[in-house]
């Protein structure tokens, strides 16, 4: 089976800070690929060269057989890359100014050209997957972090990408709301889409992923299925990382 | 003592003025505006070359007072107009412009600059967050700044606008020293054979007032509608 997306010898800098030193990946269709590794590693970055949020100063991204080489690359070869993926943020970054309906049709209407009230049918439907049918007319401001999260991945389900990239889905919400959020996200996992999650909540990563990948010093330490990275990591580093995200008193006394 | 009897006869020609004042007004913001919004646009997208040549523009302009750049758009512009005429080999007539072109042009000069810096911090205060978005779904950078940027740059900008458009108002006053028979000068000229000066000058603060509170009632409106989605309601 061809790759649906592949990394290749991928380097970025940001003045005089190497965050990527050369990462290889690639990632077939319907694969949930989780990146876990410690803050400063890169796994951000990393998303971000996909959709050329950051344009990698080095190397090849290629999604669905569209492949884009970083170094020279022009306007349209970027816009085409990005309508193979979409993004969920941090932030949730929903349009502010558009109601929550409106941030769903908005790809629809001005990238895919939809007719309006076709848009306005497939969006209404997708917000009613993700629980939010209620909240159509509302604007972001007025909603929760939970319900905003959903409604972004309502806006990037919608535009049925190739990949679904997940920028630390979950950091920026209440404790009690992550749980809602990571629900939506596995019942997407399940309906077979390819999706990357850069991630620090180990149980979603054990339920879901397909494939873990560790990294550290904007390289790929270690990868493998969740069992073993998770479970028995090689990699002394990836051990580290996970005995101090699993019991962080357990860390602060190890340095101590 | 003050003299009611010419203030009642000064308010029909005082009322006649303000339309002179709205005109100068009106167009200057206007064409003012567009043009600093796109010294904003070219400034925060760092244009080459152009970006720094509206940098010394708004400056420059934010240094001249307006007054001056009237004298200078009055007494200048035209001598420069027939001069660069003559160098064609074409003799232009300046002398049917009438003034209030004149007092536009300084008029817009003067808010272009000045709006396109309230334009560049509106446009740096939209979250980064946006634009990335825009561009996750596919969006092209003209179709992100048309739907998501500029409305939201917009409702952070009208506040200043706001205000901006007040000193414009009063500032067209000026334009009585290069012969634009607006509301002060209008004033003025009432006052002058039986010297009413206080009377004509009571008149003309009423005047600007109604109008300032007029126009600042409207901009509120506006910002009401451009704020919609910031309502703070949870639900």
């Amino acid at each position: 089976m061809a790759n649906m997306v592949e990394l290749k010898n991928i380097h970025k800098s940001f003045g005089d800070n190497h965050i990527l030193k050369g990462v290889d990946m690639s990632i077939k269709k319907g694969e949930v690929v989780v990146i876990l590794g410690p803050s400063g590693s890169g796994k951000t970055t990393l998303l971000r060269t996909i959709n050329f949020l950051d344009a990698a100063d080095e190397g090849s991204v290629s999604v669905h057989d569209f492949t884009v080489d970083c170094k020279k690359h022009s306007k349209s070869q970027v816009i085409e890359l990005r309508r193979k993926t979409a993004m969920v943020f941090q932030n949730y970054n929903l349009f502010q100014n558009k109601t929550i309906l409106e941030n769903v049709m908005e790809g629809l209407v001005t990238v895919k050209k939809f007719k309006k009230s076709d848009a306005e049918k497939v969006s209404r439907e997708i917000l009613a997957k993700v629980g939010l049918a209620e909240r159509c007319d509302f604007y972001p401001s007025q909603l929760s972090g939970g319900q905003q999260q959903r409604a972004g991945i309502a806006r990037a389900l919608i535009l049925d990408p190739d990949v679904i990239l997940f920028d630390e889905p979950t950091s920026a919400l209440d404790p009690e709301l992550v749980g809602e959020v990571l629900n939506t996200i596995k019942a997407v996992a399940q309906t077979g889409i390819t999706m990357i999650v850069v991630t620090h909540e180990i149980a979603f990563a054990k339920e879901v992923a397909s494939r873990v990948v560790f990294m550290e010093g904007g390289v790929v330490v270690e990868e493998g299925k969740p069992e073993e990275i998770l479970v028995a990591p090689k990699e002394p580093r990836t051990q580290q990382f996970l005995r101090r995200i699993t019991n962080p008193n357990a860390a602060e006394e190890a340095t101590a | 003592m003050i003299n009611f009897k010419f203030i009642l006869e000064s308010i029909p020609s005082l009322i006649g003025a303000i339309p002179i004042t709205l005109l100068m007004a009106f167009s200057a913001a206007i064409i003012g505006w567009i043009l600093g919004l796109g010294i904003a646009l070219i400034r925060k997208n760092k244009v080459p070359v152009v970006s720094q040549i509206c940098a010394v523009f708004v400056s420059f302009m934010r240094g001249v007072p307006i007054i001056i750049l009237l004298y200078i758009a009055y007494y200048a512009l035209p001598i420069a107009i027939y001069n660069y005429g003559v160098s064609i080999g074409r003799e232009i007539d300046t002398s049917t412009v009438p003034a209030v072109i004149y007092a536009i042009i300084a008029l817009v000069l003067d808010q272009a600059a000045y709006s396109s810096e309230i334009f560049r911090s509106a446009l740096s205060a939209v979250d980064e967050g946006q634009m990335e978005a825009c561009y996750s779904v596919g969006m092209t950078k003209s179709q992100a700044l048309m739907r998501i940027i500029l409305p939201q740059a917009m409702a952070i900008a009208l506040p200043n606008l706001g205000g901006l458009f007040l000193g414009l108002v009063k500032g067209t006053s000026l334009a009585y020293y290069v012969g634009v028979y607006e509301i002060t000068a209008t004033a003025n000229l009432l006052a002058m054979p039986a010297l009413n000066f206080i009377e004509a000058y009571i008149m003309t603060t009423l005047i600007y007032e109604i109008l300032s509170f007029i126009f600042n009632k409207c901009f509120r409106q506006v910002e009401n509608r451009f704020k919609r989605f910031r309502a703070t309601a949870t639900a």
